[in-house]
C-alpha cells in the first residue's frame, strides 16, 4: 500500500462521541482560576516599566534623529543670546584698562630705575614700555627732570601688541 | 487544508474565550478537538492515552486562555504547542516501548472501518509507530503535512517556525521515515511524492 494513501487513512482517526461530549462539558463546568493579586501587582509593574523604558527609548532615539538632522555635527553650539563680535569687543576692553593700569605702574618704575641705575639691564628693556591703546602702543619715556644733572632726554617707540607681548616674554 | 471558522472570525472567539466565555471557547473546542486528537494519537499510539492527554491540553488551554495573546499565530498552534508539552510530560512519567516487531494488531487504537481487513490495520500501526519513532520536531512536520493536509505556510505558522526550516525538516522526516520503513515490503516508498511547491 502506498504510504501517502496510509497517511490519508490517519484522518479516519476520530474521537469517541461520547468522550467528546463529556470532556467538553467537564472543562467548560471546570472554573478558570483568577490571577493572583500578588501575580496581578506584578504583571501591572511589569507592564508600566515596559511603557517607560518605551518612552524613555523613542525620546532617546528622536533626540538622536533630531541632532543628526540639523547637520551642525561638529559646529560649536550657537545660541542667539551670544553676541561673538560683541564678546571680542568686550574682552579688547578688558585688556585696554589692565594695559592703561600698567601703564601708570611702568611708568614709575621706569623712571625709578632710570633715576637710581641707568646702566640696569633691564632699563632700556622694552618691558618697560608702557602699552597704549589699540593695536600700536605709543611710549614715551621721559627721564625725570628731577634728575638735574641728567640732560631730559625723550624716546618715542611704537610697538604693536603682539611686539609688546614678545618683548615682556622675553 | 483546515477547514473551520475564518481567521477573523476565529480571533472574535478567542477574544470572548480570552473574556471567559464558555461558549466561545466551545466553538473552539469542536473546531480543534478532532486535529489534537489525531495529533497526540499518532505521537502516543493508545485510544485511551490519546483521550486523557487530549483532555489535559483543552482543560489546561481553557484555564490559561485568560492569559493568551495573540502575536499573529493562529490559534491551533498554541493547543499544539500545549499538546506537545502534554506529550512531553506524558513520557516522562512513562518511557515509550515501541518496535515494529513488537506490534500487536490487537492492540490499535487506529479506528479504520470494520470491514477493514487486519492486514491494513497492520500497515496503518507500523506507519503510526515508525512516525512515533521519529524526533519530535519530524512528528509534528509528518503530521501536521500530511495528515492534516496543510500548507507549508500554515505547518511553519502552527508551529512557529519559518517555511524553510520546515521544508529542510519536512525532507529529512520523509528519508528518516523511509530508513524506518525500508524494511516493509508491504509499504510502497517510491510512489511517495512531495508535491511542488516543496520540492528540492
Amino acid at each position: 500500500m502506498n504510504l501517502s494513501d496510509l497517511f490519508s487513512e490517519f484522518k479516519n482517526l476520530k474521537p469517541d462521541p461520547h468522550y467528546t461530549e463529556k470532556s467538553k462539558r467537564a472543562i467548560l463546568a471546570s472554573p478558570q482560576p483568577a490571577p493572583r493579586l500578588r501575580e496581578k501587582g506584578f504583571m501591572i509593574f511589569l507592564r508600566s516599566l515596559e511603557t517607560g523604558v518605551a518612552l524613555v527609548l523613542a525620546g532617546f532615539f528622536i533626540l538622536l534623529a533630531t541632532n543628526s538632522l540639523s547637520g551642525n555635527k561638529l559646529a560649536p553650539v550657537q545660541y542667539a543670546v551670544i553676541d561673538p563680535n560683541g564678546l571680542h569687543a568686550e574682552a579688547q576692553a578688558i585688556d585696554i584698562q589692565i594695559q592703561l593700569a600698567n601703564l601708570d605702574y611702568s611708568e614709575v618704575t621706569s623712571t625709578a630705575s632710570q633715576s637710581t641705575t641707568p646702566t640696569a639691564p633691564g632699563a632700556a628693556s622694552p618691558s618697560f614700555v608702557p602699552v597704549g591703546l589699540g593695536g600700536a602702543a605709543t611710549s614715551t619715556a621721559t627721564s625725570s627732570a628731577s634728575a638735574g644733572d641728567v640732560p631730559p632726554a625723550t624716546a618715542t617707540t611704537t610697538l604693536s601688541v603682539d611686539q609688546a607681548l614678545k618683548a615682556l616674554s622675553e | 487544508m483546515v477547514n473551520g471558522p475564518e481567521p477573523e472570525q476565529e480571533i472574535v472567539f478567542v477574544q470572548r474565550a480570552v473574556k471567559g466565555d464558555s461558549s466561545a471557547f466551545g466553538v473552539l473546542y469542536d473546531h480543534y478537538h478532532p486535529m489534537i486528537y489525531r495529533f497526540v494519537m499518532i505521537k502516543v499510539g493508545r485510544r485511551e492515552e490519546a483521550e486523557d492527554i487530549t483532555h489535559q491540553v483543552f482543560l489546561s488551554a481553557w484555564q490559561k486562555v485568560k492569559s493568551y495573546k495573540h502575536q499573529g499565530h493562529p490559534f491551533s498552534s498554541w493547543l499544539y504547542q500545549i499538546a506537545r508539552n502534554q506529550v512531553i510530560d506524558h513520557y516522562r512519567a512513562r518511557k515509550p516501548d515501541v518496535s515494529l516487531e513488537k506490534t500487536d494488531p490487537e492492540s490499535f487504537a487506529i479506528a479504520v472501518d470494520h470491514a477493514a481487513d487486519i492486514s491494513k490495520k497492520m500497515q496503518l500501526e507500523k506507519v503510526r509507530t515508525a512516525i512515533a519513532l521519529l524526533k519530535s520536531d519530524y512528528q509534528d512536520v509528518i503530521i501536521l503535512r500530511f495528515v492534516e493536509d496543510m500548507t507549508l505556510k500554515e505547518t511553519a505558522a502552527s508551529l512557529r517556525k519559518s517555511e524553510g526550516a520546515v521544508k529542510v525538516i519536512q525532507h529529512r522526516a520523509i528519508r528518516e521515515l523511509k530508513k524506518v520503513l525500508g524494511g516493509e515490503p508491504s509499504i510502497s516508498l517510491n510512489s511517495f511524492s512531495i508535491s511542488s511547491d516543496e520540492s528540492f
